[in-house]
């Protein structure tokens, strides 16, 4: 019986949403997209990252373009003779990767101090949404600068920087989410029951305050691959031996005055498709969690 | 004597998704002139709809299905809308249960009068709209109307503010008032203050009402006829003192047997068993049917005609009172 | 002669707003700003015996909600104490108001609004069981029998068990309210406007299961309501609260025919009821007074018909008028 339930909460989420056949599929584009990610290993045509396979020779072919052996590379291939389309593939695992690991801990770190604040309230709320104003009144990607200039590059770094930056967004939408739940009844039933603090926080407002902390997860995913791409295109994010989108524009970018503009344009456009789908999920999501008009 | 508002057949239904929500479905009753009619019911009866339909204030997915509402002779459902709203606000007039539908938090209570009068009254003096407006204060015993038309709705408490919403509304002197809920969110000293306020205006004024409540004790002190709702019919209708004294439909006797003051103390209360059956599958005969001790086998299959009794009510029971044809 | 459950020893509720930084700061200038005091409860102090009903009634900014919660212990006392069975268990702001852990249990509350007392993303199951649980009084492998227990209880079937709040009526919640509350075997309920929110006749049901468990499983019941006319049916003594404080203690019976504070008149007298033919009735006149503002010496004085001179000035005392019937008004003097 519990499985009607869940049939029928899936089932209105699935109709709302289709009501907006843009983000439906923006949602079919980003699913394509995560299925390339996760199994670019075995769809890539070639491993674009096996000394052994590439060669110097095949550098900078044009797209369609063929090589010495006759194979055709889709997308072209970059400066040092890597298959454009494969590099491709693995540079949205690793943007993917970074982006969804980042928001997935900046969530956590976020809806814990949001929600502590609002449901101990006092000098603990006001400072935690101090500090929570006075990051977000930095530009994100200043912010990430500055602490990868502190502590250096590499990935962990990297995913550290992007969760330190995004942490605030989540802090303050669930601070506002647990602030009304807090306030209803059925928290003063918890209390009145003496359920210790921690359980109240995690078993009763947190579930409560998960549509909106769903729709920032997902704007915030987009906004951390972009800042992810920033940043590695200014050489100062993922080193080389990860290279996520961002790292294959910087790198291509030399060659784009050269007319090889592929090493470049390309990995852009991914990555612009794979900001564009996820951003329009996540606007139809925000929409369908707000009060409406009635039809 | 001819009814101000006469409603025959009124049915307004509600078209979702998941099915068709038949709110109000068949009533019939009238209004005359300068009298106290209460509609009584508890959530679900259909009972708000109604006002809001005479109001032509339903949404889609609501709509007036059939049915005709006429208004001192003009169908209230074949104008214009240019021509109800000459009637809304003017002729008919509406309270609602919470003030603050009724007041717009950032105007004055001054200007927001104001504007209701010259709305329907081009040709009126600032000055003597502004006499109209003090006047009407002074009316519903706001004390120092002068001062307090300067304020805004915030620095008035909820018992002052409904009473701003009935000034407002007999500002332009109608005849016929729709009162949803007036009193239900206001505290019960206030509550008392505002319902005798409101009778002795109407009975001073002319001015017919029409009081939605589910608050039985408040159309007993106030009304001269009550009409009792369920599940979007009407089950009974008639004088106040004969329904309330002797009520004939189970459903008007289970609800008055179970407030607490006619039960002995200490005993447990009349209750009526079971619920408002689900809007999206009312069965096809009686909807009170599954919780009435009354029920014969007709009652399953039919829904009962309204008919009229020998003491001047309507009742719609295949079981009790007699079986005139309306 | 009953024994004592709580013995309420003059308990008050302060909200204070203290002022900011830029007020402090015109003050130094010369400005005058006080900070704000809200007495919602004000010295009051009053027993409940075992087994019985005591009825709180009053008006908005009366203090009987914040009174209620003060008792169930999920609002801190500002100063005074609450006595639970002997066991002194509520103290000033900054100490721990529950002592004993079993204290925590005893008094339980139902609340008024069916909609948002209950967790919308939680099984009725879970919500029943999950104090018990969370406190060792039953074993997960119970839960499912345990809770079916409960629900016969109050009046509901098993198949409510896998579903969500929002699949059931006002009437049907407040249902589920009760059986949490039960789970955990309280011996006092708080009822907190627990019939406001609920049609007439859903009202009747839910009355009529609170006399049934207050037999059943010997409970004594805090009854907070502003319906006189429930409080007078239900309860075997009432308490009356204006503006924070108590103006009238005695058993129903005194409070209905030997009424004594003109206040408790008014609510007796000035309310709609099903009697037609007195269709003329006085209410009261004014308007509720601020709590943030409350009048000089008897706080009713503004309102009242009987008020002299003495009234304005001088707070009426507290005291006994006839055998355990108590009153706050100078016309006893």
């Amino acid at each position: 019986m519990s499985n009607n339930n869940k049939h029928e909460l899936l089932s209105k989420i699935w109709s709302d949403f289709s009501e907006n056949k843009l983000a439906v599929g923006a949602l079919f584009f980003f699913i394509i997209i995560l299925f390339v990610a996760i199994f670019a290993s075995v769809i890539s045509p070639t491993d674009p990252y096996d000394l052994s396979t590439v060669t110097i020779m095949n550098s900078r072919l044009a797209p369609m373009e063929e090589d010495f052996s006759g194979n055709v590379y889709w997308l072209g291939t970059d400066g040092a003779g890597r298959d454009m389309l494969s590099a491709i593939f693995y540079g949205l695992r690793i943007s993917l990767s970074v982006g969804v690991l980042s928001g997935i801990f900046a969530l956590i770190v976020g809806a814990f101090f949001g929600i502590s604040a609002a449901y101990f309230g006092g000098r603990y709320e006001s400072l935690i949404m101090r500090i929570v104003d006075i990051q977000l009144s930095f530009p994100s990607i200043l912010v990430a600068l500055i602490i990868l200039a502190a502590f250096g590059k590499g990935v962990e770094k990297t995913i550290l920087a992007l969760v330190l930056v995004q942490w605030a967004y989540y802090a303050r939408t669930a601070r506002a989410s647990a602030l009304v739940e807090s306030r209803k009844e059925y928290v003063d039933a918890a209390r009145c029951l003496s359920l210790g603090n921690l359980r109240i926080m995690l078993s009763h407002i947190l579930p409560n305050c998960i549509p909106p902390l769903i729709v920032v997860a997902t704007l915030q995913t987009a906004h951390a691959i972009s800042l992810e791409a920033t940043l590695s295109f200014l050489g100062l994010g993922l080193p080389q031996t990860e290279p996520s989108l961002g790292l294959l524009i910087g790198n291509g970018f030399e060659y784009v005055h050269t007319g090889d503009y592929w090493i470049s344009i390309f990995p852009g456009i991914a990555l612009l498709f794979t900001i564009v789908s996820i951003n329009l999920v996540g606007d139809q999501l925000r929409d369908m969690f707000n009060p409406r008009l009635k039809k | 004597m001819k009814p101000i508002l006469e409603i025959k057949n009124l049915k307004t239904h509600f078209f979702k998704k998941e099915g068709i929500v038949k709110a109000v479905d068949d009533i019939s009753f009238h209004i005359n002139a300068g009298e106290i009619v209460g509609l009584v019911g508890e959530s679900g009866s259909g009972k708000t709809i109604t006002g809001f339909s005479i109001m032509g204030l339903v949404d889609a997915p609501g709509k007036i299905v059939s049915g005709n509402i006429v208004f001192k002779d003009i169908d209230l459902r074949n104008i214009s809308p240019k021509q109800m709203q000459d009637v809304r606000g003017n002729r008919i007039a509406m309270i609602f249960q919470d003030p603050m539908m009724t007041l717009n938090p950032v105007l004055r209570i001054q200007t927001q009068m104001m504007e209701t009068i010259k709305a329907h009254d081009k040709k009126i003096s600032n000055q003597e709209a502004y006499d109209k407006c003090r006047d009407a204060l002074g009316l519903v015993g706001i004390s120092s109307p002068d001062e307090r038309m300067k304020a805004y709705p915030h620095q008035f408490s909820g018992g002052m503010r409904q009473r701003v919403s009935i000034a407002i509304a007999l500002l332009n002197k109608p005849d016929l008032i729709i009162a949803d809920e007036p009193t239900t969110a206001l505290d019960v000293t206030i509550q008392g203050q505002v319902i005798f306020e409101m009778q002795k205006l109407c009975k001073e004024s002319g001015t017919a009402l029409l009081w939605v409540t589910h608050d039985l004790a408040v159309v007993a002190g106030i009304t001269d006829r009550i009409c009792v709702m369920y599940a979007g019919r009407i089950i009974e209708q008639g004088s106040t003192d004969k329904i309330i004294n002797n009520p004939m439909h189970p459903y008007t006797q289970g609800l008055i047997k179970s407030v607490p003051s006619r039960n002995k103390k200490g005993e447990k209360l009349h209750q009526i068993d079971g619920m408002v059956p689900a809007m999206f599958c009312l069965p096809e005969g009686c909807a009170f049917e599954e919780r009435c001790h009354q029920r014969i086998e007709k009652c399953k299959h039919e829904q009962p005609a309204e008919l009229k009794q020998a003491d001047g009510r309507y009742l719609r029971c295949w079981n009790v009172g007699e079986s005139h044809e309306r | 002669m009953k024994d004592k459950i709580l013995e309420v020893k003059n308990i008050s509720k302060k909200f204070i707003k203290s002022l900011d930084k830029t007020t402090k700061f015109i003050n130094l200038l010369g400005g005058s700003y006080k900070e704000e005091v809200v007495h919602a409860v004000d010295n009051v102090s009053f027993d409940i015996l075992s087994g019985e009903v005591v009825g709180v009634v009053g008006e908005s900014g009366c203090g009987k909600s914040t009174l209620g919660r003060m008792i169930a212990g999920i609002m801190p006392i500002t100063s005074g104490s609450v006595s639970f069975k002997e066991k002194h268990y509520a103290g000033f702001e900054n100490e721990k108001y529950k002592q004993d852990h079993n204290i925590d249990l005893k008094i339980q509350m139902i609340f008024q609004d069916p909609f948002s007392s209950l967790n919308p993303r939680k099984k009725v199951l879970d919500i029943i069981s999950e104090a018990p649980i969370y406190h060792q009084l039953i074993s997960k492998k119970d839960k499912k029998s345990f809770v079916a227990e409960m629900l016969a209880k109050v009046g509901l079937n098993n198949d409510a068990m896998p579903r969500y709040p929002h699949q059931f009526s006002g009437g049907q919640r407040q249902r589920v309210g009760i059986a949490r509350a039960l789970a955990v075997s309280p011996e006092l309920v708080v009822c907190d406007e627990s019939v406001a929110a609920l049609d007439v006749s859903i009202q009747a049901q839910i009355i009529n299961l609170f006399l049934d468990l207050r037999e059943k499983m010997n409970l004594t019941y805090l009854f907070i309501s502003h319906d006189m006319g429930v409080i007078e049916h239900i309860a075997d003594r009432i308490v009356v609260m204006y503006l924070g404080q108590i103006v009238e203690i005695a058993s129903t019976d005194e409070v209905i025919n030997h009424t004594n504070h003109p206040y408790t008149k008014a609510l007796l007298s000035g309310v709609p009821t099903l009697d037609t033919t007195r269709k003329v009735y006085e209410p009261i006149k004014g308007e509720i007074p601020s709590p943030l503002n409350p009048p000089s010496g008897c706080y009713f004085h503004p309102r009242c018909k009987f008020a002299t001179e003495k009234c304005k000035v001088e707070k009426p005392v507290f005291k006994e008028v006839a055998p355990h019937h108590f009153s706050a008004c100078h016309l006893n003097d």
